[in-house]
């Protein structure tokens, strides 16, 4: 009878980011001795929300901007999956500086977040964390800030582009006469006119005031990245949406997907490839209950 | 979000022969014991697989425990949580919690473990649901009271060839749905979608007919080895899945001869 083979192991260690010319921030990760670098923008928040914004946030947005760069770095073995996805399970033994090491240290918010990265990814991450030797002098180097003022949100939503956050939009700014936030992410460039596109719609029939973009950026640099199918990025998504709404003071990011929740389950179900696993249910028990609210949020009421 | 992926089909010659066999609109039996046998090494490696272990002791122990007294206190060591059994769906989903929990703490999930998870979880939600009452809510005692009649050996058969029957489609689907898609449209095998989903339920509906093989051995093996021998430990149950495994690949192979 044939043995089981272990999942591949690989160490990630991280090294001081850098700020290139154009003020974009890099990661800069060492994954078993290969160095590949994520660069990081989020653009549209004002200097004085992300002073506001506590150190275990930012931890947060590192964390997962570092887990989406070694998810994107590290081949899954090919569409193949030989060996019943034997490489598709990868196991990353992490080390990483944080601003709050106590809190990021104890047992039950690593657990949560480990456990909550597996079930997302397939992958088993073992977190170290490790004391951040100057947590203030980055605490910025990703932002772009806007021109200050004081505009403020009533809600703030994941904004990817498609229809659904698009239709939800439209819902919270007519129906609801919220002022809306619209979180986006992007790694490549097709996107990025389709979700300028979509809020300048959204803009030019409900006024300036109903409505912003924060278009973020995380991207692997050149070289890095060797595979697409990004499970993490739903993490991403989440955390990216959960410090926003930390830095506008609010307890809860809303996403619309549900009008094609149905057809995507039917096609992905027959098709037999993996469901992407930011609509289930337990996703959204793990987010709201478990740790991403009382991270990003410290002190707030936990809600997505 | 861009995590919709479709895999391919190995390359070996027992799988190209699988491709083969859908264009040439061979008969539904001979292309499951061809793919049963391309994925044989697999298949052999996953009763093997720790997760995949697990699995099948709750299969296994579930009902016993069921019947034994602290089930309650059993359930919450196997960290399925408080009030699982307050509702079908929340037994289910203590379980799965359990299955998750139990993959974090081997440090890997895997493919024969999420197989296996997503089988035993969808048989034990028919099987329990068809057994319970069906115009009120049950009780937890009525869960229980199912739960624990599936210790005897004829109705312990009944769900491990539930569980077979899923799994042995589930593992057959795991590979043939990567390249169903291809032999869609004008002059292929699946004029269109319809036709797809079709053999795909005539595919499980065969395992379900292959695996009553496994119904007649595993009440047997249940009442030998549990009530006469007293001697179930995860070895035992080790043995019975690579056993069923066998008889059920042994049994696709019959069953295409004698289609």
């Amino acid at each position: 009878m044939a043995g089981v083979v272990p999942p591949p192991e690989y160490r990630v260690r991280c090294l001081t980011p850098i700020l290139k010319s154009g003020g974009d921030e890099v990661l800069r990760l060492v994954v078993d001795e290969r160095q590949v670098g994520v660069t990081l923008r989020i653009s549209q928040i004002n200097r004085h929300m992300v002073a506001a914004l506590p150190g275990r946030a930012l931890d947060l947005l590192e964390i997962a901007a570092l887990v989406y760069g070694v998810d994107s770095a590290v081949s899954r073995g090919g569409t193949i999956d030989s060996q019943m996805g034997q490489k598709w399970h990868r196991r990353f033994i992490v080390e990483i500086p944080v601003r709050e090491c106590v809190f990021w240290s104890s047992p039950s918010i690593t657990q949560s977040l480990e456990e909550t990265l597996m079930f997302l990814t397939g992958d088993r991450f073992d977190f170290k964390f490790t004391e951040k030797e100057e947590p203030d002098a980055e605490r910025s180097g990703f932002f772009h800030f806007d021109q200050e003022s004081s505009w403020q949100a009533d809600r703030v939503l994941m904004f990817s582009g498609g229809l659904d956050s698009f239709s939800g939009a439209v819902e919270e700014i007519v129906d609801q006469h919220q002022r809306v936030a619209l979180v986006s992410h992007h790694s490549a460039t097709k996107i990025t006119p389709i979700q300028a596109g979509l809020y300048k719609a959204l803009y030019k029939q409900f006024g300036q005031d109903r409505c912003l973009h924060l278009p973020m950026r995380v991207q692997m640099t050149k070289g890095g990245h060797r595979e697409g199918t990004h499970r993490s990025r739903s993490f991403l998504f989440a955390v990216l949406g959960a410090i926003t709404a930390q830095a506008f003071k609010l307890d809860r990011t809303k996403g619309f997907q549900a009008s094609t929740v149905r057809c995507l389950v039917d096609v992905v179900c027959d098709l037999a490839c993996w469901l992407p696993r930011e609509f289930t249910a337990k996703t959204i028990a793990m987010v709201q209950g478990e740790f991403l609210f009382s991270a990003a949020a410290s002190g707030t009421k936990k809600r997505l | 979000m861009g995590h919709i992926r479709l895999g391919n089909l190995p390359q070996s010659k027992k799988w190209r022969d699988v491709v083969g066999l859908i264009d040439s609109d061979a008969s539904i039996e001979e292309i499951a014991e061809a793919a049963a046998k391309a994925s044989e090494l697999d298949l052999s490696r996953a009763s093997n697989d720790p997760r995949f272990q697990f699995i099948s002791s709750l299969l296994v122990r579930l009902p016993l425990l069921a019947r034994a007294p602290g089930f309650e206190d059993a359930l919450a060591d196997l960290g399925v949580g408080e009030n699982a059994l307050s509702s079908v769906t929340g037994l289910l989903a203590g379980l799965e919690l359990a299955i998750d929990r139990r993959s974090f703490e081997l440090g890997a999930s895997s493919d024969a473990g999420e197989l296996a998870k997503a089988a035993f979880l969808e048989s034990l939600s028919v099987q329990l649901r068809g057994r319970l009452p069906t115009l009120f809510e049950p009780t937890p005692q009525e869960i229980r009271k199912v739960l624990a009649s599936y210790s005897s050996g004829d109705n312990f058969s009944l769900l491990a060839r539930d569980f077979f029957a899923r799994l042995t489609y589930r593992s057959l689907d795991y590979y043939l749905s990567r390249d169903l898609a291809n032999h869609m449209g004008a002059d292929k095998r699946f004029a269109d979608d319809e036709q797809r989903r079709a053999f795909q339920q005539a595919l499980a509906q065969h395992t379900f007919e292959v695996s009553r093989i496994v119904k007649e051995f595993a009440g047997g093996w249940y009442g030998k080895t549990i009530w006469r021998n007293q001697s179930l430990d995860q070895d035992a149950i080790d043995s019975f899945t690579q056993y069923a495994f066998k008889k059920m690949r042994s049994e696709l192979g019959r069953r295409r001869t004698a289609a």
